[in-house]
């Protein structure tokens, strides 16, 4: 529509320039509009009529610079999810060492550390925000700079021939964004560091998402890391280089009870697909159905299907399968055990299906084991909170974070340091490289819109 | 569609006193020119006003050829459009 409008009005702006060299008035400032109207309409659709040809050469160009708009969103959110993750971690540690009394000057120091990781991640999420423009609205740009170029008497031509830059500019330039913060940061052994993750979402066999839990990491050299938390179904786990070498076994710790997935004695590059970088990796828990606030439900051998749902103090669950199997319900101490019933029949000796007690790092619990028949069964499960803990303390976590992290440094003021000039680069270099591409911009800009090139006699 | 009507209305007036002013200032021009004036200034008006007619009469003759050529070399492009219009003197 707006090609249309704008096709018409260059074919209006010749006429009316024709009509503006028809009228009787002396050779003066107006009758010189004449001959500008006239190159200004052939102008106007020449540039209607090769924009497609424009648009295609900077792609080539694009390409030929070695960008690449899938690979550079997919670069943005691994950022965005690094650095978010990073601002969860230093928050809960800041606020763990705030409670210690001695800790608390610490936590001082990690306050600006916080501020810098948020700064940069907001200058990623501006990044983030003008690529997905650039990206859906390309053409929209153009036409709409194109039908403000073709408005006669040249009103909003330079308007026009911004927008038409800023879309072209920034369609090449942006996906080379990392390049150029690669360019800034001076390599290290530090530095590329803290640019690889792991992260992604945890599903059990039949592909529904865990909302909660914890993952661990079996390394080569037997040493475990864990139990890392899981938020809001999401996990994120950075690796330096020395775990990249190795080959390692995501387990998912839970309940006392490390449940195997998909990833076991893979390498990383295996799991990623490539060496280093972000990447996402989707974990599939093996005999987990779901797990809720430190409870579990899992089943031995596997159901044909199987759906659980946790929530406050009941626990439903329903499956189908061909053969018998045992189902497992992991109960920590910090609920009780009300009624219990299956295919809506209450189970009179609910102790009769207790089968051990375990522990959870600080947390203990109950196994109860429920043989199910071939068929389709429902379990229905009502709990009562006892107050106490249903999952491990927090400071479980920030070691096993802390044990992951020092795989990557030497001592805590190089990574300090390390982080400080990370996060700093990456705010500076978004700033930096804004502005460059907008002073590109407006040189395209004047080259567009411009005083007339072709010059039509008188 | 409704802007683009409005705009086609236009190009059909613009061209219809567009003719109308190129007879006027073309008569006009030489009623200058021509005139028992002893101002030559005066009479290099008359002269301009004679040229910039002819040059408006010559651009509206051209103007539709013109149109039509990039048209036709932008089909070879992939851009389809309507053909401009061609706005005759009633």
């Amino acid at each position: 529509m707006l090609a249309l409008v704008t096709y018409y009005l260059s074919i209006l702006t010749f006429y009316m320039g024709v009509l503006i060299y028809a009228l009787p008035v002396p050779h003066s400032g107006l009758k010189r509009w004449g001959p500008r109207l006239i190159s200004d309409a052939f102008y106007t659709m020449a540039l209607l009529f090769s924009a497609t040809i424009v648009v295609k050469f900077a792609e080539e160009i694009l390409g030929a610079l070695g960008g690449e708009w899938g690979a550079f969103l997919s670069y943005l959110k691994g950022v965005m999810m690094l650095r978010s993750g990073l601002a969860v971690v230093l928050g809960s540690a800041r606020w763990l060492l705030a409670r210690t009394g001695i800790g608390s000057g610490l936590a001082t120091i990690l306050s600006p550390l916080i501020s810098a990781t948020m700064a940069s991640l907001y200058a990623i999420i501006v990044m983030y925000a003008l690529a997905l423009l650039v990206r859906g609205g390309l053409w929209t740009l153009i036409t709409l700079g194109t039908t403000l170029i073709a408005v006669p008497f040249r009103i909003a031509r330079k308007a026009g021939a911004y927008l038409i830059a800023f879309a072209l500019v920034f369609h090449v330039g942006l996906p080379l964004y990392p390049y150029f913060t690669a360019l800034l940061l001076v390599p290290s052994r530090l530095a590329t560091s803290f640019q690889n993750a792991v992260y992604g979402n945890i599903v059990n066999e039949f592909g529904e998402r865990i909302h909660g839990g914890f993952l661990g990491l079996e390394l080569d050299d037997d040493k475990y890391v864990g139990p890392i938390p899981v938020d809001s179904g999401t996990f994120i786990i950075p690796y330096g280089d020395e775990v990249a070498k190795m080959r390692i076994t995501i387990v998912y710790d839970v309940c006392g009870r490390r449940f195997a997935t998909n990833v076991t004695r893979l390498s990383l590059s295996e799991i990623c697909g490539k060496a280093g970088g972000m990447c996402r990796v989707t974990v599939e828990v093996k005999e987990l159905l779901d797990y809720s606030n430190g409870i579990a439900i899992y089943s031995n051998p596997k159901p044909q299907h199987a759906s659980a749902m946790i929530s406050g103090q009941d626990v439903n669950v329903e499956l189908q399968s061909a053969e018998s199997l045992y189902m497992y319900l992991l109960i920590p101490n910090a609920y009780r055990v009300e009624a219990l019933f299956i295919d809506n029949l209450a189970v009179e000796d609910i102790d009769e299906l207790y089968n051990g007690s375990w522990r959870w790092y600080d947390v203990g619990g109950s196994t109860y084991v429920i043989p199910i028949q071939p068929g389709t069964h429902t379990v229905r499960v009502r709990l009562s909170t006892t107050g106490l803990a249903s999952e491990p303390d927090e400071s479980h976590a920030y070691e096993a974070l802390q044990n992951l992290i020092s795989y990557n440094l030497f001592d805590i003021q190089g990574f300090i340091e390390e982080a400080l000039r990370v996060f700093y680069v990456d705010l500076v270099s978004a700033v930096l490289y804004l502005s460059l591409l907008l002073t590109i911009t407006t040189g395209l800009a004047t080259l567009l819109g411009g005083s007339g090139k072709l010059r039509v006699t008188l | 569609m409704d802007v683009v009507t409005l705009i086609k209305d236009l190009i059909t007036k613009t061209v219809v006193v567009a003719w109308l002013l190129f007879l006027l200032s073309w008569l006009i021009g030489w009623a200058i020119k021509g005139s028992p004036m002893p101002i030559g200034r005066a009479r290099r008006i008359g002269q301009s006003l004679i040229e910039d007619a002819i040059w408006g009469a010559f651009w509206v003759a051209i103007g539709t050829s013109v149109f039509w050529l990039i048209i036709y070399v932008s089909a070879f492009l992939g851009n389809v459009y309507p053909a401009p219009p061609v706005p005759q003197i009633p």
